[in-house]
């Protein structure tokens, strides 16, 4: 779905269009879901969650002013929600570690290439699991929904200080685990 | 910033297929039903018991006053209706607050009920 076509759904959903909000669950319902859960990680939570935000954006479409993209607009109601969930239910999320990042040498590109697609795969869900939840919104906002960092601090409230510092962590666990199981690859083959 | 944060697009790939799951097809599903719901939902009032009661016990009570008013008033057993005196009667107007009172408060409750489900 291009920006236009996304536009034109937008402005029948603040019309009161159930067609065109059915499409629009379609496109996002997949990455919704995941930051949700991402976040609750329970299924059923994020079933509940997941639901009640699309009701919440039909609710208040029209108070969406195209200001702003709709993803980011639709990720702060998903984010919102989820976290005034978590906070009835006295969850507290683990905060970004901000002490300062250590530089580590070593080339991403060539680290990458040199593992096999599937061992890179493992290694990466391994850094992944390790990463707190928020630091997994910020990898998830930043690095696949492709946001800036002013905007997940819309979404997210989380200061830009705060966001680079998290960003720059995950990266660099990232690097570490590919290192590392590279080094074993190598050491096994001597 | 933007080359300290950069990493290659198969390592990209490698975190979308851990950090997106497929949502349900529930979701969609329940979604659309509760949106056609609200969208066909009026005001339906919602007799209930309380409510029938309540309205039988003031159509008696209505009854009773007003039959009463009629024999101590005219001293007769005449029991004729006449809608002049039954829109003067205090007892007429105390069972239409009355009335009035149990439908809006069912109303108020059941915007509560809707309310209450949609967050």
């Amino acid at each position: 779905m291009d920006l236009a076509q996304e536009k034109e759904y937008i402005v029948s959903l603040q019309k009161g269009d159930a067609r065109a909000l059915e499409v629009l669950i379609k496109h996002y319902q997949n990455r919704l879901y995941s930051l949700v859960l991402n976040l609750v990680k329970n299924e059923d939570d994020a079933i509940e969650l997941t639901q009640d935000i699309f009701i919440k954006i039909y609710e208040k479409s029209s108070s969406f002013q195209f200001n702003a993209k709709f993803s980011t607009w639709l990720f702060s109601v998903a984010y919102n929600t989820t976290i005034s969930f978590l906070r009835k239910k006295h969850i507290k999320l683990e905060e970004i570690n901000e002490e300062r990042v250590d530089y580590i040498s070593g080339s991403y590109e060539m680290t990458s290439s040199l593992l096999q697609s599937e061992e890179r795969t493992i290694y990466i869900q391994e850094a992944l699991s390790k990463m707190g939840e928020q630091q997994k919104i910020l990898v998830q906002l930043f690095y696949l929904e492709e946001l800036s960092m002013k905007e997940i601090e819309e979404v997210t409230g989380i200061k830009i200080n705060s966001i680079k510092i998290g960003l720059m962590r995950a990266r660099q666990n990232l690097l570490k685990h590919l290192s590392a199981s590279l080094q074993g690859e190598l050491n096994s083959l001597l | 910033m933007k080359d300290e944060l950069k990493i290659p697009d198969e390592v990209k790939e490698d975190m979308r297929s851990t950090l997106e799951t497929a949502a349900p097809s529930s979701i969609l599903k329940n979604v659309l039903s509760r949106v056609k719901a609200k969208q066909t939902a009026g005001y339906v009032p919602d007799i209930q018991m309380p409510f029938v009661l309540t309205l039988l016990l003031i159509a008696a009570a209505g009854y009773y006053f007003y039959t009463n008013g009629l024999t101590s008033t005219l001293g007769s057993t005449d029991m004729s209706f006449e809608f002049g005196g039954l829109l003067t009667s205090n007892v007429f107007w105390f069972s239409l607050m009355a009335v009035s009172s149990v439908v809006f408060l069912d109303l108020v409750s059941q915007q509560r009920k809707v309310k209450k489900n949609n967050v």
